[in-house]
Order: C-alpha cells, then sequence, then structure tokens
C-alpha cells in the first residue's frame, strides 16, 4: 500500500482545494455572491404605455424605465443632493452660463459615443417637440454651444439657480433612436430596453458597456400589479423580488417575517389641498377657518397609518429651505367664529378627488365629518384621472385634493403647483415677485431667506393647504440587496441583486 | 322560408347590431368628459405654454377633425384591416388585443369546460331524485351559486386559499408555455369563481329540462314496450337537456365577460376585461373602439353559431 | 332492481314536507320582509351608532361585543353602515328595475305588435345593448354624469330593459293571435286600448317573478360596479361600495369583507327565491318549470 508523503497529501489538498475554488467561480458571475439570481422581478403600480421621456411624466415611468435605461447630465443621489451623471459642470456666479464636461466613456447603447452634438440635439429636442413636457424647464434657454466634443455650454438670458435641479428630468436620447423612442427607447442607461408587453411585463438587460458603475444583475423584468395584495403574495411566494410602491395601508399589512419594508431616509412627497381662491373660497378666512376644521391627527391615524409628518410647510422637512409653520391647530369653535366673521356660516363646497388614491378618499371622509359639525357641507367628487385632470387643469372645482414630489430644489413645488393659481385664481404679486428672486441667485443661503418669507406667506393666506407629507414605502423580499428609495419615492434599481 | 335565407337574414341583423355597437363606442367616447391629449400631457397642461402643445397633439390623434370624418377614417381602415395605433404607445392596436386575450379566454373557456359537465351531471342526478333531499340540497346551493357576488367570492377564495392555507396564489397570470403549472394554479381560483355561477345557472337549468322529460308520457310508453328503463332516462333526458344548453352557453357568454372583466380585476389577471378598462381611463379611443368591436363580434358571433348547431342538431325544431 | 322512473320523494323527504308546513322558505322570507321594513325605516333602532362616526382610535377592529360585525378603516361600526346603506342599496336597485320596465314595456309592446321594419330595429337596439360591454358604458356613463346613485341607477336600468322589452314582445306577439284580442279589433277597439286592457294585464304574470329576479341581479351588479370604483361616492355609502372599501384590507382584517359580501348575497338569494315563490303561486303548472 503506497502511503502519501507528507508532501504529496499536502499537493493533493491543494490541487483539491484549486479545484473546488475555480469550479465555485465558473459556477458564480463576476460581480457577485454566487447564488444571485440572474433575474429581479419588480412589481409595479400600475403600466407604462409610452417610453419617450420627453412626454412621458408619471413617476411609474421615470424610476422603472428612464432613470435605467437613460443618463442625464446631472441626477439626485439617494439623499437628493445634485450629482454628476454624464456630465461634470461649472456655474457662473449669477446663474446664467452652465458649462458641462462631458463623460468621454458615456456610450449609448446603440454603440455611438454621447458627444456635444447628442447632448444639444436632445436638450433641443426637450424644449421644442411636440408634446414635451419638460420645455418649460427649458424656456431660459438663450443658446447652446459645443466648443469640443466632450463640452456643453447652455446660456440662460435670465439667472436660474433651479436650472441644474430641472435639467436632472431631461434624458439624453440617442440621436439615432429620436423616431422610435416612445416604444423603443435606447439611452446610455446601466440597462437597455428589450421589449414590452401591454399590461404584462417590461424587460431591461443590463449595458455592458455603461460608463458608470457595473450593475449586478443582468436582467430586470418589471410587471404590472395595480392590486397591491397581489403583489405583496407574490412576493412571498417567490414570484415577484421587489414592489415598487405601497401605500400605507399595505404596510400595516406587510408580514415582515416574509418581507422588507423599505423607506427613503426622507419624504418628499406632499398631500396637499388646492382651493380656488376666485370663487366661493375667496375668502382668506373661509380657507382659514376650514384650515381649523382639519383634524390631521385622525387624519395621520387613518388615512396614512399614523405615519408621515403633519407639516403646514409647502416645502418638505428634508429640504434644506424648509421651516417649520406653526399653522392651524384643530379648533372647530375658532373655524365656526371664522366662518361667521366672513359671513359664510353654511358654506357648501366640492372636493375634487382623482380615482385610485384612498388616502385622498379618508382624508375627505374625516373632514366631512368634522366641517358637518360647523354645519359646512363638504361634498367629495370622485372622478377618474381624465376626468378631474379636466376641471384640474381649467381650475372648474372649489378645493382639490392633490399629491406632489416636490423635488430637490425648493422651487420646484412653486413653479409647478403655485405659478399656475398665480396666473388665475390668486395674482399675488408679492409671492410671484419673491419666487422670482429665489431663483436669481447662486447662494444657497439668500434663497433660503427668500424661501422662508414664501413659506410665511403660503401659510397665512392658503391658497393650497398641506395636509401632510406622505409615507413612502416599498417592499423587498428579504434576499434583495442594493435597493433603496429616494425621498421622491422613486425607486433606485441600478445596483439591485436578489439570491435564490 | 329557406335555411340559407333565414341564415342570411340573421347575419344580416347580427351586422346592423354590430355596426350600431361600433357607432355607440365611437360617439359615447367622443361624447365623454376627458381629453386624450390633456392626459397625456398630465397635470403641466394647465400652464399657458401648454395650449400650443395640446393643439399639436390633438391634430397627431387626429382628433381636430369633425366626428363624421373620423368615424369614416376608422371605418375605412377596419375595412382593410387596419385597427389603428394606440394614441399613448404607437403599439398596434390589434397587438395589444392579442396579447390581452389568452388570460380571458382561459378564464371562460376553463370556466365552461368545468361547469358543463358538473352541471349535466347534478342536474340530471336531482331530477331523477324530484322532491328529494338531495334535490332541494342542490337547488339551495344553485341559488347560493348565483347570488353569491363574483368578486366576494374571489376575494373568499384568495383569504382561504392565499392568505390562511397558502397553497395557491392570489392572482397573476402565467404564460402556459412558460410554465404549465404556474400557468394551472394560477388559473384554479379565478377559474373556479366564473364557474360557480355558470354551474348554478346552468344546473338549474339542465334539471328543468330533464324533470319535464321524466315526467312526460312517452317514457311509461317506451318502459311498456320493454327497453332497459334506465337507459330511457338518461338517454332522453340527457339529449333533451344538453341540447339547448348549447344555446344557453351562447346566450351566457356576453355575461360570462362580463363576469370575467371583474374576476380579472380581483386576481389581477390582465386580460381583455383590464385592456378595455385601462383604456377607457386612458382616453386611448382607437384601443378602446377596437377592443369594443373584436368583442361584440365575438359575441355575437358565438351566440351566432350556438343558436346555428342547435337548429341543425335538434331534430324538433321545425325548419 | 332499483326503480326506473324518478322517485317521487324519499321517506326522509316527505318526513321534511310534513313538518315543514307552510314551507319554511315563506315563512323565512316572511321574517326578512319585515326586517328590511325595519331597516328602511328606521336604521337607528338596530343599532346605537352613526355610521358616519369617524374614530381614529377604533380601526379596523375585528368583531367584539361593542362592535358585532367590527369596526372599518375610519373607526366606523360597519354593522350601522350596513344598515344604514340598505336604503340606498334597495332605492338602487329598485329604480334599475323601474328604469328597466319604463323602457322596456312600452317597447316591448310596440315591438309586438308593429310592422317586420319596426321591431326589426327595436329587436336590434336591444342586441346591441344586450353586446355592447357593460364596463365601457358604465365608466364612460359615470365619467359623464359623475359617480352616484342616480347614475349607476340609469346604467343598470339600461342593462336589463332587453330583458323586459324581450318578455313583453314575446309575450305581446303570443298573445295578439289568441282569440279574445281578435274578438276585440273586429268590435272595433283601437290598438292601444287593446293592448292596455287584454294584452298587458296578461304579460304582467311572468313580469311579477323577472321583477325580483331583476332586483336581486341588480345589487349583484351594483356591487361589481362599486368594486371597480364606480360606486356612490362618500357620505352615502352602498353595500357594494363597503364590499369595495374592504377589499384593501382582506389580510388583516378579513372579517369586514366577509361581512360585507354576505349580506350581499343573502339579499340577492332571498329575492330570487321570492321570486320563485310567486312564480310557483300565480302559475300552479310552473312548478315543474324553473327559468
Amino acid at each position: 500500500m503506497t502511503r502519501l508523503t507528507g508532501a504529496r497529501s499536502a499537493a493533493l489538498a491543494a490541487t483539491a482545494i484549486a479545484a473546488i475554488a475555480l469550479a465555485g467561480c465558473a459556477a458564480g458571475s463576476p460581480d457577485s455572491d454566487p447564488a444571485a439570481k440572474d433575474e429581479v422581478v419588480v412589481a409595479l403600480p400600475g403600466d407604462i404605455d409610452n417610453f419617450d421621456p420627453h412626454t412621458n411624466q408619471l413617476i411609474i415611468y421615470e424610476y422603472a424605465v428612464r432613470d435605467l435605461v437613460f443618463s442625464t447630465l446631472v441626477k439626485y443621489d439617494a439623499d437628493l443632493a445634485l450629482q454628476p451623471d454624464l456630465a461634470t459642470y461649472e456655474v457662473n456666479d449669477d446663474a446664467t452660463v452652465f458649462t458641462f464636461s462631458l463623460d468621454p466613456d458615456a456610450v449609448f447603447q446603440d454603440g455611438t459615443p454621447v458627444d456635444a452634438d447628442a447632448v444639444i440635439a436632445s436638450l433641443e429636442r426637450a424644449a421644442s417637440a411636440d408634446g414635451s413636457i419638460w420645455s418649460s424647464r427649458l424656456a431660459g434657454v438663450t443658446g447652446y454651444d459645443a466648443p469640443d466634443e466632450h463640452t456643453v455650454v447652455v446660456t440662460l438670458g435670465a439667472p436660474d439657480a433651479a436650472f441644474l435641479a430641472g435639467l436632472t428630468d431631461i434624458a439624453i436620447i440617442a440621436p439615432s433612436d429620436v423616431d422610435d423612442v416612445a416604444s423603443n427607447p435606447v439611452g446610455s442607461g446601466p440597462y437597455k430596453f428589450v421589449s414590452w408587453e401591454a399590461n404584462s411585463e417590461i424587460r431591461l438587460e443590463r449595458f455592458d458597456d455603461y460608463f458608470g458603475d457595473p450593475s449586478p444583475t443582468e436582467t430586470i423584468v418589471e410587471k404590472p400589479m395595480a392590486d397591491q395584495q397581489v403583489a405583496l403574495n407574490a412576493l412571498y411566494s417567490g414570484d415577484v423580488d421587489i414592489i415598487a410602491s405601497v401605500s400605507a395601508a399595505t404596510v400595516a399589512q406587510v408580514d415582515t417575517t416574509r418581507a422588507t419594508v423599505v423607506e427613503p431616509s426622507a419624504s418628499n412627497s406632499l398631500s396637499l389641498i388646492e382651493f380656488n381662491s376666485s370663487g366661493k373660497l375667496a375668502d382668506p378666512r373661509v380657507r382659514q377657518a376650514l384650515a381649523y376644521a382639519l383634524d390631521k391627527d385622525s387624519i395621520r391615524e387613518i388615512a396614512y397609518g399614523g405615519e408621515g409628518s403633519s407639516i403646514w410647510s409647502p416645502l418638505p422637512e428634508s429640504s434644506w429651505a424648509y421651516v417649520e409653520q406653526e399653522g392651524y391647530p384643530y379648533d372647530l369653535d375658532r373655524a365656526k367664529e371664522l366662518l361667521a366673521e366672513a359671513g359664510a356660516s353654511d358654506l357648501s363646497f366640492t372636493l375634487e378627488i382623482p380615482s385610485g388614491f384612498p388616502d385622498a378618499e379618508q382624508i375627505a371622509r374625516v373632514w366631512q365629518q368634522s366641517l358637518a359639525e360647523i354645519d359646512v357641507t363638504l361634498t367629495p367628487d370622485v372622478t377618474e384621472l381624465s376626468v378631474w385632470l379636466d376641471a384640474y387643469v381649467s381650475r372648474n372645482y372649489d378645493a382639490t385634493w392633490n399629491t406632489f414630489n416636490v423635488g430637490g430644489d425648493p422651487n420646484s413645488f412653486f413653479d409647478v403647483i403655485m405659478k399656475p393659481h398665480l396666473g388665475d385664481d390668486y395674482p399675488n404679486t408679492e409671492v410671484a415677485q419673491l419666487m422670482t428672486d429665489a431663483v436669481s441667485v447662486s447662494d444657497q443661503d439668500a434663497r433660503a431667506a427668500i424661501y422662508a418669507q414664501l413659506q410665511q406667506i403660503v401659510v397665512d393666506e392658503l391658497p393650497v393647504l398641506i395636509v401632510q407629507s406622505t409615507p413612502v414605502a416599498a417592499v423587498a423580499s428579504p434576499s434583495v440587496t442594493g435597493y433603496e428609495l429616494n425621498p421622491l419615492g422613486w425607486s433606485l434599481l441600478a445596483q439591485v441583486a436578489a439570491t435564490e | 322560408m329557406g335555411f340559407v335565407r333565414r341564415a342570411a337574414f340573421e347575419a344580416g341583423r347580427l351586422l346592423l347590431v354590430l355596426w350600431l355597437v361600433s357607432v355607440l363606442a365611437f360617439l359615447a367616447l367622443r361624447l365623454t368628459p376627458g381629453d386624450p391629449a390633456l392626459l397625456l400631457l398630465g397635470p403641466q397642461a394647465g400652464r399657458p405654454d401648454a395650449a400650443e402643445t395640446l393643439a399639436r397633439l390633438r391634430e397627431q390623434m387626429g382628433l381636430d377633425k369633425p366626428w363624421i370624418v373620423q368615424y369614416g377614417i376608422w371605418i375605412g381602415d377596419i375595412l382593410r384591416g387596419d385597427f389603428g395605433v394606440s394614441n399613448r404607445s404607437g403599439t398596434p392596436v390589434v397587438d395589444l388585443i392579442a396579447g390581452a386575450v389568452p388570460p380571458t379566454l382561459w378564464l371562460i373557456v376553463g370556466a365552461v369546460v368545468i361547469s358543463v359537465p358538473l352541471s349535466i351531471l347534478l342536474g340530471m342526478w336531482t331530477a331523477s331524485r324530484r322532491g328529494g333531499l338531495a334535490d332541494r340540497a342542490v337547488r339551495g346551493a344553485t341559488t347560493v351559486a348565483i347570488a353569491l357576488p363574483g368578486v366576494w367570492l374571489g376575494l373568499l377564495l384568495i383569504i382561504l386559499f392565499s392568505v390562511v392555507w397558502r397553497v395557491l396564489p392570489s392572482g397573476g397570470w402565467v404564460d402556459p408555455l412558460d410554465d404549465p403549472l404556474g400557468f394551472l394554479t394560477h388559473l384554479v381560483l379565478p377559474v373556479a369563481t366564473l364557474a360557480v355561477y355558470l354551474t348554478g345557472v346552468l344546473t338549474r337549468f339542465v334539471h328543468a329540462e330533464a324533470s319535464d322529460v321524466f315526467a312526460e308520457d312517452y317514457m311509461r310508453t317506451s318502459r311498456a314496450m320493454g327497453l332497459p328503463a334506465r337507459r330511457i332516462v338518461y338517454v332522453y333526458a340527457a339529449r333533451n337537456a344538453v341540447l339547448p344548453m348549447i344555446t344557453i352557453v351562447g346566450v351566457q357568454i356576453g355575461a360570462l365577460v362580463g363576469g370575467a372583466v371583474l374576476v380579472e380585476a380581483v386576481f389581477g389577471l390582465g386580460g381583455l376585461g383590464q385592456l378595455l378598462l385601462s383604456s377607457v381611463l386612458n382616453r386611448d379611443y382607437q384601443v378602446v373602439q377596437g377592443a369594443v368591436l373584436l368583442t361584440t363580434v365575438v359575441v355575437l358571433v358565438v351566440g351566432f353559431l350556438a343558436d346555428l348547431v342547435h337548429r341543425l342538431v335538434d331534430p324538433r325544431i321545425a325548419r | 332492481m332499483s326503480a326506473a322512473l324518478p322517485r317521487e320523494r324519499g321517506p326522509l323527504g316527505s318526513a321534511l314536507a310534513r313538518v315543514a308546513g307552510f314551507g319554511p322558505a315563506r315563512v323565512l322570507l316572511a321574517l326578512l320582509g319585515l326586517l328590511t321594513v325595519i331597516v328602511l325605516a328606521w336604521p337607528g333602532l338596530l343599532t346605537p351608532y352613526d355610521p358616519a362616526a369617524i374614530d381614529a382610535t377604533a380601526i379596523l377592529r375585528p368583531p367584539s361585543w361593542e362592535h358585532p360585525l367590527g369596526t372599518d378603516e375610519a373607526g366606523a361600526d360597519i354593522a350601522a353602515r350596513i344598515l344604514y346603506a340598505t336604503r340606498l342599496e334597495l332605492g338602487v336597485a329598485a329604480g334599475s328595475v323601474a328604469v328597466a320596465l319604463v323602457i322596456g314595456i312600452p317597447t316591448g309592446l310596440v315591438a309586438g305588435v308593429a310592422p317586420r321594419v319596426v321591431d326589426g330595429l327595436l329587436s336590434s337596439t336591444a342586441s346591441a345593448t344586450l353586446a355592447f360591454p357593460l364596463i365601457l358604458f358604465a365608466v364612460l356613463m359615470a365619467a359623464s354624469f359623475g359617480t352616484t346613485a342616480g347614475t349607476l341607477v340609469g346604467i343598470i336600468g339600461f342593462l336589463y330593459f332587453p330583458r323586459v322589452f324581450l318578455l313583453v314582445r314575446a309575450q305581446t306577439r303570443t298573445l295578439r293571435a289568441r282569440e279574445f284580442v281578435t274578438s276585440a279589433r273586429v268590435a272595433g277597439l283601437g290598438p292601444a286600448r287593446i293592448l292596455a286592457r287584454h294584452v298587458l294585464p296578461n304579460a304582467t304574470g311572468p313580469l311579477l317573478t323577472l321583477v325580483p329576479q331583476l332586483m336581486a341581479e341588480a345589487i349583484l351588479v351594483e356591487a361589481g360596479l362599486s368594486y371597480l370604483g364606480l360606486g356612490v361616492q362618500l357620505p352615502d355609502a352602498t353595500w357594494g361600495t363597503i364590499l369595495e372599501s374592504s377589499k384593501s384590507y382582506y389580510v388583516t382584517a378579513p372579517s369586514y369583507a366577509i361581512v360585507a359580501g354576505l349580506v350581499i348575497t343573502l339579499a340577492a338569494a332571498a329575492l330570487m327565491v321570492a321570486g320563485e315563490l310567486i312564480a310557483e303561486s300565480s302559475n300552479p303548472l310552473r312548478r315543474r318549470r324553473r327559468p
């Protein structure tokens, strides 16, 4: 019988170990844990049928497709701080000239390089194309220049400190794709678009030549699942790895032994009431009375499961410009007094609500009940989105509920929500002036002081009434890593990975 | 009137109905508030600079022309086989519908395949035991089966099988080619929900028809002539019940499609019902019009064929 | 050898029938009817709670002595909500059937006697209504006229008018060939008079059985439409909207959904059985034929 000498057995052992190690390496994918799945399945709250980043502003589209397939010049990180994406940037002191230095490695998914011409073409398209929803962001641009292949210079006619934040939504489309982009988007992001089957799934595949951090998962499959219970059960059974957006009611029902609730560091999502300040509710005392009659504590419990903050300011707590406002503590007697003062003691008004937002309906229910005690009749009118939108856009309402994700820059609230009112039912020149002033200077402290004034005025005069900041949450299976939500409620999917 | 002539007359009437439905769908969409261009643009459409964009969008969708012209263009395209494209994604309507048909089809076919044999068995068995305990029990059960709201039954089944016992998925659609087992497990609860109602209706019908046969005089005569009793009962009763059932199922197709919409909603199946609902909510005119037209054609044709087959097969009906 | 002909009744069956006397179904229905009248007139009699009373500290409680059917997502007592919703629920069901009758009876009568063309047109309209997808119709009606009880009545009424139309038309056609009609015509009576005096009363028999059946179905359709979000708005509630609210909480509060649907099922079943009893009693021969 041959005896294994010490050296021989050591050599054998070493060979064996090496063989096992090699086998392990071959079986696993290069960037991740050997047991990682090739495919991560994400449940979306709805389907997406338009993939053009310049005409689709649905939140679902933005995080599920746009941010994965396209790159922008600058982007937000998970805390809503601005970061370079396709380019590093420089701004002059009075915020009128923005110089972008493009990353030379950036390349589109069709192989063509992301050069200054391509970028400018996309910006121009976003500024003027049929149906472009971002044209207002670029309305102040007087010129685009490309001093060289990798540099883009944008000049504005008037100072706009919020211009960079506005660019985070403007995707850069591959020039060859412009005609097809609504059904076949091609950008320079970490994932390429593969296919879309209506009401069934959207398929994205990793783009291996992506210029930024490589993604661990090869395929992302996104499935519209409007019913959150169905999605939750699919997650428990392993058919789905992530549910991108869940309501507070659903969060309360999650079995935390089988799933993880994911929340962002802060929430920028606001639940608010917009008034038509030129009709029945023209008298600010009436609006203040309605504010006194809003039982925010009950609303927070009933509509939002006790989550979120009952703030009064139109800016979220996470914003650098946020200043806490005293607001109107729940006081039905005071409300009644104010109504009597304004001669509106038996007020009756309608609250428009788009369908599909149970929290809005619960707000209406609680408010209605409180108001009934002081002889005010609130009639909720839940209508489908298109009908609600008609009424909203034409300001054919007494009051309407709305939900708004305040962007990283405080200007977004005033630009999107306040501007239409200023031009119509609430023509307050002081507010308009302050808004312009706030973007005319780059210094953040100076801007913060102006926004402090603006918040004070909004809360005093109540052209809009903030109900609270709403909790945003997602659910992920315990084996998922690299998944985060930003304060806008966007799923950050570029670095997700799941194991079996 | 000859058989062929009558069939042609019927076909003509069906075409009239189809045309009426197409006009109704077309008009109803345009008469209803909700602007597709506005929906595409979203809340930003309230800005003063949006008016021009909206006008351009409407023009792109062909909505700026008078209704008669729009209808003419649409019908003209349909006759050439072109159902148009979705005004939101540009995907051809036919593709969207083709993708949405499988779940609805499997759901309805599954429900029919289960209900028909089950109701024949139950109906005949209880008809042969008229007035007995089994008869009353089944009669009560069919009443309950029809009185159950489909959406509630679906929820109950989900609570029982997905939440409490965790043996079946609570919804979603799996392609049979991708995963046959998953396909089946995902289909069990929805088909059961639809089948309960259908079985209730059909069982009552079979029971009624079979009871008649059992009471007929010629039954006693046949027995007197010495043919095996059991065979008489079941063969005659079966034929009398099954033949008209073809018509009944054909007639029920419309209700089934409606019921399927609700079941699809409860279980998140993403079929025709959901396509119709979402495209109506999105005011995607081309998709809605195309889907309505196609489903109406199917419903009418199935009804027509069922009636035709019944007439051909049943010797009792005078030609 | 077992009996070839169907057994009339086994010994157990006969015994039960003797014990039942009036028939348990009739007794139960009578009781339910009484209960319904009480609930419609004085809902407050059966519950101390205000259905609109919100209580943020008592959300989604399961059934207990305090709240026999539990509380909903706003802390309101579910039993109270269901009781107070009965009025609107039955109102919508009855209203829909009324609409179906109002449209269906005159058109059915006319189609029964009119020349081929008119009949063809009316029948085609009825067929078109049957073929038109309910969902589309419902959504568009709701979008045009708001999600109110009135809109629901219109939608469901329109859905069912073809049933009434077909029934009345068939009855009219059968009856018009009968002797008493022919003699009336010979006697010089105008068509309207004949229809009103002779045809209509004979057609009402089957209509009487159709009405409770349609009401039952109207309740079920209302539940389905409310589930899709087309139901009435707060503070109004129907059993359908209560069921719709419950669907978001079936994991942690299954009793909510169970209770909401149970009342719908009971009401629909009761109405259907009532319809059958009417059919039986109005025509003894019908005991054998069930629609």
